[in-house]
């Protein structure tokens, strides 16, 4: 079933001959339990495909189906609702609140989201993450890897539809890059939920069920080799 | 309330430093104000110590009470039937004492009346500040001018003129001194309006304190550093919440990305600012009071804890406007921020 519809979705910025077409007319598609990849280089296109997917920015044209919802039919205030009911995001490490600790991170978004994860669903999720032991660290604490883990339970966290992921092992080593994709790969497969990763990195195509091409704001559907 | 707490508590350095601004601009405005306080009283105590009211000085004396001359048939109409009602003179002058030190001092002398010291003649009170250098009651001064002796009756405190202690002459002694019949000013306490009389010219007393010359000028001069420090404190709040909020502009992307409300996020930067403000203002109230107790003795210092408080009250009005104008930022910032780094 499809969780996550693009129909002629189009986004340009700018206007006359200063227009810039960041994402030329595109339609997809993403099954529930499906991993995806988005590659190519940088100012293909990537992030704004990622943030048009997550409602954060409207599509010049086209329309965004989210869950059944149509998100361009949508005011803002009902857009964030549905972001924060059926999407997690993976940002860079960075993106973890500096002055918080791993445990205070996801009180807060239980705060915000008004708490649908019970208890024993949040301890299984820091042990599914391996970060049980880290609960009381400040992300300064924590490694590169560890850091990324705590970032993926904030996106896991009340079990979203979606999960879009930008670069989530831009800075990881090899084996941490791979540590985290076997991650994602086993949260999107057990929970069924729909993970869409933008990389550079072309060595993590192997985890992922469908593989795109961001070339000059075109997306293409790429064999896997 | 519990997130900003929590981000003072994590970046402690960052916030000692904005505190320690406020700290040291509130305190040093403190200090000014002490001052400004402190110069007004040691010019006009004498003046602003009398309840509200009117003076009256001759319409001809172009508002100098120095040329004020008030006949006996003027003065009776602006004292008839009101309680309390003076008539008086100011003069400076000096008197010597025993050693033939001289001291300058400003003669008062008034008709009978509770908001004046009622001296008899040969007698004298003096503002305290004279007992301090050396002046005990009984002690015999005299001046050039009189022919006989001014026996020291009291000392009386914080009264002065012009930055100069007051003493307080009878009548007749005054006369004498500065050949003179009529009195220079007539004072009716009370807060109903001017009477219109014909030939004298009608003062509050704010007025008056601006006709003593010198007064206005040193006044003004004080208050505008006074407010000129509490406008850059202002500006500074704003400059210094702009740069922690440019910092975190990142941090506020990252907040609305998962949900917070822009709303939340300004709750979150004014129990900020109002936190660090009180802290800093506890300090800074605590020290200057503190100084009141420990200044020397001559120099004119005088901050009351209701001046520190009100300016306490300003500062935190500042710090707020400030840091909202700052804040105006975090409206504009999107979540989009948190997640698209540089990158389209």
């Amino acid at each position: 079933m499809a969780i996550l519809e693009l129909n002629k979705v189009k986004k340009s910025f700018g206007t006359g001959h200063k227009q810039v077409d960041a994402l030329k007319e595109t339609d997809f598609l993403a099954e529930r339990g499906e991993l995806i990849a988005i590659i190519g280089p940088s100012g293909s296109g990537k992030s704004t495909f990622l943030t048009i997917v997550g409602g954060l920015l409207s599509p010049s044209t086209g329309e965004v189906i989210i869950n059944k919802e149509n998100l361009s039919s949508l005011n803002e205030k009902k857009r964030s609702k549905i972001r924060l009911k059926e999407i997690g995001f993976i940002l860079q490490a960075s993106n973890l609140i500096p002055f918080l600790t791993v445990e205070k991170q996801l009180k807060l978004l239980d705060k915000v989201k008004k708490g649908n994860m019970t208890k024993a669903e949040l301890e299984q999720l820091y042990k599914d993450l391996g970060i049980s032991d880290l609960r009381d660290k400040y992300p300064s604490d924590l490694s590169g890897g560890e850091r990324q883990r705590a970032a993926i339970a904030k996106a896991l966290y009340s079990n979203p539809s979606i999960i879009l992921a930008d670069e989530p092992t831009a800075s990881l080593d090899s084996d941490r890059a791979y540590e985290v994709m076997e991650l994602l790969k086993n949260e999107t497969k057990n929970k069924n939920t729909t993970t869409i990763v933008v990389t550079h990195d072309t060595r993590l195509v192997g985890y992922c069920d469908k593989v795109y091409n961001m070339t000059d704001g075109i997306l293409t559907l790429k064999s896997k080799e | 309330m519990n997130l900003a707490w929590k981000e003072i508590k994590k970046n402690k350095t960052k916030f000692i430093i904005l505190g320690s601004i406020i700290f040291l601009v509130s305190f040093l405005t403190f200090i000014i104000s002490g001052l400004s306080n402190g110069l007004s009283q040691d010019n006009a105590a004498l003046i602003k110590d009398l309840p509200e009211g009117q003076f009256y000085m001759n319409a001809d004396a172009d508002a100098t009470y120095n040329l004020s001359r008030i006949d006996a048939s003027m003065q009776d109409k602006a004292m008839n039937g009101q309680k309390d009602a003076a008539a008086l003179s100011i003069q400076m002058g000096f008197v010597n004492d025993a050693d033939d030190k001289q001291h300058s001092i400003a003669f008062v002398t008034s008709t009978d009346s509770k908001l004046f010291e009622s001296v008899e003649k040969g007698e004298i009170v003096l503002d305290r500040s004279l007992e301090d250098k050396g002046l005990k009651v009984g002690d015999t001064l005299t001046n050039n001018q009189f022919s006989g002796e001014f026996t020291v009756k009291a000392f009386v405190d914080q009264k002065k003129y012009s930055h100069a202690p007051v003493a307080y002459i009878n009548m007749e002694n005054y006369k004498e001194i500065y050949r003179v019949n009529e009195m220079q000013l007539v004072f009716v306490p009370g807060k109903e309006k001017a009477l219109e009389i014909e030939g004298l010219q009608s003062f509050s007393n704010k007025d008056f304190l601006n006709t003593i010359p010198s007064y206005s000028a040193e006044q003004m001069s004080l208050n505008m550093i006074v407010w000129f420090l509490v406008v850059i404190s202002g500006m500074l709040f704003a400059i210094f919440f702009y740069m922690m909020n440019v910092q975190k502009i990142g941090l506020y992307g990252i907040l609305k990305a998962i949900g917070v409300k822009t709303s939340s996020l300004f709750g979150m930067m004014w129990s900020q600012m109002i936190v660090i403000t009180l802290i800093a203002l506890t300090f800074s109230v605590a020290l200057s009071q503190g100084f009141t107790m420990i200044a020397p003795a001559g120099m004119p210092f005088s901050l009351t804890l209701q001046t520190t408080v009100q300016l306490s009250i300003v500062f935190i009005i500042i710090g707020f406007i400030g840091a909202t104008l700052s804040g105006i930022q975090i409206k504009k910032v999107e979540p989009l921020q948190a997640i698209q780094q540089g990158e389209v």
